[in-house]
């Protein structure tokens, strides 16, 4: 577009921007006329303002209080931080680690007990060590109940993967005899399979243990595959940890 | 002049919406002039951007229900409103530091990560896009408590509702699909089946009305 356009020209092409949808061709000439016009940089001022009360007009609804504490569980994991904590979000940790469930994990391996059970003493009565670090699960968009954390003690290298919310493969269908494969995603690389998510003995959660250094990788997910597992992940994937800190 | 509380009326740090401060001081974040003490935007999210959780669990809880309620309004579907507003915080958890005051509210850069992410989602998932005018039916939502915050916002968003509705239909049917459902000019043409032209006029003088609507001034006004 020619760069000789008038002052209402350059309004309507503003009032596109304001809404969003200026197409980016001609956001240069735009540009270009802004440069040395005042009065349609106060338009276009004028018509950012005016667009941006459109979301006023609505009446708020009250979002559901999952998303907060699955949002906050986030935040919370990946900063670090153990000064403080909300309430609800102890009461809730403490709720997918219920003490029945923690002895189901001991019966996976003594290590997995000995991480899991200092985890959970030390979110219930102090800051957690300073060691272990925990990771929350990100569920995907079609598995959206799926929550959890992924644990780590450096002492021994090694992490304690729980999670619920997913389906029972057993049951699900044409999902029957299909497992959870759980994989470490290295930056810029292909993902490496690691374990299994095996089968809650009692209560909903799975729970898988991971040797070595996880946090030498970017992410964990899972998949589910076949029995046995694939070298690649090829199904639809139910979650994901960052481990970015 | 008429003041509009929801409005951010300038673009630098300074009067924030609904009269809480006149001023920040990242140095000093123990100034608070907000009601209640509560800490002003900019400083919320300086403090987010330091990793604070704490800052981000206040930021969530203070428009968390804007983010919910226009990411419903794009999507009208609640599981994939839920998606988009997780998505929109992390982002903006994980990029805090990139918000540039000079550049528009807290609140505007907000809405507008929140509205764009649902408007993707809604693309991106073949096409479902509206030609119908939703904006009747946010009345049938219930108000919220009755704080002197929300009585406030409520004058204003009753205002801003007459001001649309004053608007004639095809104008406001151009605002609706470009902001609501994020339809291109071409498409918006094809929509309404009018030529480009029409659909950059429409949207100038759809925004000088409204402008001059929210801003008191009585001007007259042509339509297409």
């Amino acid at each position: 577009m020619a760069d000789d356009l008038s002052c209402t020209e350059i309004e309507e092409l503003l009032a596109l921007a304001a809404l969003g949808v200026l197409p980016s061709a001609d956001s240069a000439v735009v540009g270009r006329h802004l440069e040395h016009c005042a009065a349609c940089r106060r338009t276009a001022s004028a018509f950012q303002r005016t667009a941006a009360a459109l979301p006023e007009s609505l009446d708020l609804l009250q979002p559901p209080a999952a998303l907060r504490r699955s949002l906050l569980t986030a935040v919370y994991s990946t900063s670090g931080a153990r000064r403080r904590r909300p309430s609800n979000i102890v009461r809730d940790a403490w709720r997918r680690i219920p003490r029945a469930r923690a002895y189901a994990v001991v019966a996976v391996g003594a290590v997995a007990a000995a991480v899991v059970l200092g985890v959970v003493t030390a979110t219930r009565s102090n800051p957690a060590p300073a060691q272990a670090e925990t990771f929350a699960v990100i569920p995907a968009t079609a598995y959206p109940a799926a929550s959890g954390e992924l644990v780590y003690d450096p002492a021994t290298t090694s992490s304690v993967l729980t999670v619920h919310g997913l389906p029972d493969l057993a049951s699900a269908g044409t999902q029957a005899g299909r497992v959870y494969e759980v994989w470490l995603i290295p930056a810029g690389g292909q993902p490496v399979p690691a374990a299994f998510l095996s089968p809650p003995p009692m209560g909903a959660n799975w729970t898988a243990v991971l040797t070595g250094d996880v946090l030498r990788y970017r992410s964990v997910a899972a998949t589910v595959e076949p029995a046995g597992g694939t070298r690649v992940p090829t199904g639809a994937q139910m979650f994901s940890i960052s481990l970015a800190r | 002049m008429a003041r509009i509380l929801s409005v951010e009326t300038s673009t630098a740090p300074g009067p924030q919406r609904g009269g809480w401060v006149d001023s920040y001081d990242l140095e000093n974040p123990d100034r608070f002039d907000a009601p209640g003490g509560e800490p002003a935007d900019p400083v919320l999210v300086h403090q987010v951007g330091r990793g604070s959780p704490e800052a981000f669990e206040a930021l969530y809880d203070r428009y968390s229900r804007l983010a919910f309620t226009i990411a419903m309004r794009v999507l009208s579907d609640e599981p994939a409103a839920e998606d988009t507003v997780q998505e929109a915080f992390l982002a903006i958890w994980r990029r805090a530091l990139t918000y540039q005051p000079d550049r528009g509210s807290m609140r505007t850069w907000i809405c507008s990560i929140v509205r764009h992410r649902a408007i993707d989602r809604l693309r991106g998932e073949g096409g479902r896009i509206r030609f119908e005018l939703p904006l009747e039916d946010s009345h049938d939502e219930p108000s919220l408590s009755d704080t002197w915050s929300e009585v406030a916002a409520e004058l204003s968003r009753e205002r801003i509702r007459d001001a649309l509705q004053a608007l004639p239909v095809e104008q406001r049917q151009t605002i609706e699909l470009a902001y609501w459902s994020g339809l291109s000019q071409r498409e918006i043409g094809e929509a309404m089946h009018v030529p480009l032209g029409t659909v950059k006029g429409r949207a100038r003088l759809a925004l000088n009305k409204l402008r001059e609507s929210l801003e008191g001034r009585e001007e007259s006004w042509q339509t297409t």
